[in-house]
């Protein structure tokens, strides 16, 4: 099986990359991607949406309880930190004494390749969706959302702290991994994939660069067909090569972390230039 | 779209205004030893800081949410107060003062824990004898921030008034001109277009033990009191979002119903306050 893999990410409107609370994470050695979407109102979701993602793929098997209580060990000790800070604002003091959690949706997806089978599970408005090779149309689509599907802002989520969790786990288990994309995707993304399945599997599949994921976005975005909301989707296509191994090629998978690392170096040169224009 | 369902934003943050009747009647007792000044700015600022909890993501206060706190009677006479006018991170970064409370909360295991939390003051409470109700004067000066608010951000959700009082406009000249001037200020106001719908008028009558409270009437003959039909007809019929936030908060409005609760006892106040600003904490993205 070759597999190749694509993923783009940006944040709200207006919004820096360093708001965004979306994030993805793939593992090509343990065949595991996953995505999810931290609840804007939830307290620190970009870092639980992070610890999420990476905790899922970057150990080959976890049992579910295990995977929610080591993210959550590892939040807390996050939180910990940060709020030990001496310049850390009240209403961050307050939210953290009060135990506030943080809330996120999740997607994560397995391909078990002695198996030649998959396995994904889902809690949330975040989506994966399956379409087979030469076709438009949606073969599989995972969420914990019911039908009819209505987009709002109360998805299902996992909490950092406790068993405050909301909604049930929907899984796929087993399913034979076929000639065709996946597309696991935040809920914005989804709801406009949705409405126009065929215009927006094109467009997905066309993007080949940073650039033209946001130009899409704006476009879409300023056509009122996508709503204004952090955009994040890992599209993986599978290739039937005749072998039983997988083979992964043409990763272009960006990373929010490295979008946050480049905007804030640029963020810090312009300071520097108005600083010299100012003392100049 | 016209139907007050736009989502709070960054790009197009949301526009709260609290008008704070602060005449010298909101002196009288009301609830727990403090009187309806007291208690009203408790709540107030208890608003805006679950707005800020809401809004902060964590360390960072995303401007979804404009505020405005008017106080009308506060300073004497026929006084309105542009008490502060800010973005939700300005509140949160200078208050006027932070208190330290004590309260229980849940320890995340079934159990409650006691925890002191930083509660920031953003409004005093004021009540000067002589202060009148310039309920009129305070919608139109109101009515100007819309104006402005719009101009500069014609695609933003539409502006909501929170407008929290205990009597009949009166500014000492003749009763039923401050009526007639009331009414028809909060229709030019209920009358102007934004890309969102019209600017809503939600309106608390506060009351006196026990508490007879006629709540989201949906005609004016199910309200009794001369004030409450004043009130009636200078609220807004409740858009469907806001309905969801009423269910929320167990405020029971049909289709008709108008945004407004004559007699409101404290319990009733503080859901109203929370259903009147649910934009910037259930609509935003």
């Amino acid at each position: 099986m070759k597999i190749r893999i694509k993923g783009f990410i940006t944040s709200k409107k207006s919004e820096l990359y360093s708001d965004c609370a979306d994030n993805y994470a793939i593992n090509i050695e343990h065949n595991k991607f996953s995505i999810s979407d931290g609840v804007s109102k939830s307290f620190f979701p970009k870092i639980w949406s992070d610890i999420l993602t990476n905790k899922y793929v970057n150990q080959k098997d976890w049992k579910d309880e295990e995977f929610i209580i080591e993210s959550q060990k590892e939040w807390q000790s996050k939180i910990d930190e940060i709020v030990n800070q001496p310049e850390t604002k009240w209403f961050t003091k307050s939210q953290y004494n009060r135990k506030d959690p943080a809330l996120a949706t999740f997607v994560g997806l397995q391909f078990i390749e002695s198996e030649q089978k998959w396995i994904a599970q889902a809690l949330g408005d975040s989506f994966l969706f399956f379409i087979p090779k030469d076709s438009n149309k949606i073969k599989v689509q995972l969420s914990s959302k019911s039908e009819p599907i209505v987009f709002d802002n109360f998805p299902d989520y996992l909490s950092s702290i406790g068993n405050s969790h909301k909604g049930e786990k929907k899984s796929i288990r087993g399913e034979k991994i076929e000639n065709g994309t996946f597309y696991l995707m935040t809920d914005a993304l989804a709801e406009w994939f949705l409405q126009n399945t065929e215009q927006a599997k094109q467009a997905l599949d066309n993007i080949k660069t940073k650039e033209q994921y946001l130009e899409t976005i704006e476009n879409e975005r300023n056509a009122n067909r996508l709503n204004d909301d952090d955009s994040a989707v890992l599209i993986i296509e599978v290739i039937n090569d005749g072998k039983i191994e997988f083979s992964y090629s043409n990763i272009e998978v960006i990373f929010l972390s490295e979008l946050v690392k480049e905007e804030a170096e640029k963020l810090e040169e312009t300071k520097k230039k108005k600083f010299l224009l100012k003392i100049l | 779209m016209s139907n007050n369902s736009k989502q709070w934003s960054s790009a197009n943050p949301g526009y709260i205004i609290f008008l704070i009747d602060q005449s010298g009647s909101m002196g009288k007792d009301y609830t727990g030893g403090k009187n309806k000044a007291e208690f009203t700015s408790l709540v107030i600022n208890r608003t805006i800081n679950n707005l800020i909890f809401t809004n902060s993501a964590g360390d960072k206060i995303k401007d979804r949410v404009f505020i405005s706190l008017i106080g009308y009677g506060g300073k004497g006479g026929n006084s309105v107060d542009d008490i502060r006018s800010d973005y939700l991170s300005a509140f949160a970064d200078s208050p006027l003062r932070i208190e330290k409370i004590k309260k229980k909360v849940s320890d995340g295991a079934g159990g409650l824990v006691e925890i002191e939390e930083e509660m920031a003051m953003y409004v005093e409470p004021t009540c000067p004898r002589n202060g009148l109700t310039p309920m009129a004067e305070a919608l139109d000066f109101a009515k100007q921030l819309i104006e402005g608010w719009i101009t500069k951000k014609p695609d933003n959700p539409a502006p909501v008034i929170i407008n929290v009082s205990d009597g009949m406009p009166y500014t000492g000249s003749n009763p039923i001109d401050d009526i007639e001037k009331t009414i028809s200020t909060a229709n030019s106001i209920m009358n102007i277009n934004t890309g969102d719908g019209n600017p809503l008028i939600f309106n608390v009558h506060l009351g006196q033990p026990p508490f007879n409270e006629t709540k989201f009437s949906s005609t004016e003959n199910e309200v009794s009191d001369e004030e409450g039909k004043i009130l009636f007809k200078i609220s807004s019929k409740v858009p469907e979002t806001y309905r969801e936030a009423a269910r929320k908060h167990e405020l029971v409005t049909d289709v008709d119903s108008r945004g407004f609760v004559s007699n409101a006892g404290p319990e009733t106040l503080i859901k109203f306050i929370n259903f009147g600003s649910s934009g910037g904490t259930d609509r935003i993205i």
